[in-house]
């Protein structure tokens, strides 16, 4: 609340300062005739935008500061979900006795690889893909990949957001 | 070139700028030659003051033409000067040290220089 109130008093010297300085400009640059302004006002004019200056400084500087520090943090948290969700996936495939082949396999498929892409990739033949991919589905017990998706997702969410059923309105006597 | 190395030159650059017109003292204004160029030029001096950013600044009158000139102490440049003519019929307000508002702005071309 107080830090809006000296950001807005900040604006509004500022604007002070730059109708001040472009008017002059402009002034002068149309050549439009006039007695110079009080020499008190001038400097007063002047100490005011050195000020807003040093102020405008320190004030994008901690702004600049905080922004870097809450993209940091949600770095950070982000590097965490991660981990996490590397985490269930590893212990799912464990769970599921996938071999080393089908975990890797059943990682390109999770990153959205296309059996031909997956093919390339792991420099085998489109039928050992294929056999993987279905041994894949048939030990996690799902028809496809979009199945295979939803089992994580599924977790992710759950942990995450719990829909709550809706509030029944209090009838009044 | 290193950081450092650019750090220091910029630096002996920035002095070399800075210490321009220290260098060309004999071509500095002093507060004494404006008054006595204006004394000179038949102006009586109503007012030199030091301003807040420690300028000095003239007021001086010659009947009804007034003038105003502001002397930058450190540069030893006049950063102001103009005059204003006021008509018999319309006297200019005086307040103590202050220059008068209204008349009219003299071109610069028909107001004697004071550094010369």
């Amino acid at each position: 609340m107080r830090l809006n109130f000296i950001i807005l008093l900040m604006v509004l010297v500022q604007t002070a300062g730059a109708l001040f300085f472009i008017g002059d400009i402009g002034m002068s640059v149309l050549g439009i005739e006039r007695q110079p302004i009080d020499w008190r006002l001038r400097e007063a004019m002047e100490i005011g935008a050195a000020i807003a200056l040093l102020i405008g400084l320190v004030l994008s500087g901690v702004l600049l500061l905080q922004s870097q520090r809450r993209l940091s943090r949600a770095e950070a948290r982000l590097q965490r979900a991660s981990g996490a969700f590397i985490e269930v996936v590893d212990e799912s495939f464990a769970l599921w006795a996938l071999t080393r082949a089908e975990r890797d396999v059943a990682f390109l498929l999770l990153k959205g690889f296309s059996t031909q892409e997956i093919t390339g990739i792991r420099k085998t033949s489109e039928g050992t893909v294929k056999a993987q991919t279905n041994a894949i589905y048939r030990k996690a017990g799902v028809s496809g990949r979009g199945q295979l998706l939803s089992l994580f997702i599924d977790d992710l969410l759950a942990e995450t957001h719990i829909p709550t059923p809706p509030i029944e309105p209090v009838s009044r006597a | 070139m290193s950081l450092r190395a650019l750090f220091i030159r910029s630096v002996v650059v920035l002095a070399f700028i800075w210490a321009g017109p220290i260098q060309a003292s004999d071509r500095r204004i002093t507060p004494e030659m404006i008054s006595v160029a204006l004394l000179q030029q038949g102006y009586e001096i109503i007012a030199e003051t030091r301003t807040l950013l420690g300028r000095v600044r003239f007021v001086a009158s010659n009947e009804l033409i007034w003038r105003e000139v502001v002397l930058d102490l450190s540069s030893g440049q006049i950063i102001r000067d103009y005059a204003v003519e006021f008509s018999p019929s319309n006297p200019p307000e005086i307040h103590k040290d202050e220059m008068p508002r209204g008349g009219t702005v003299l071109p610069e071309s028909s107001i004697p220089q004071l550094s010369n």
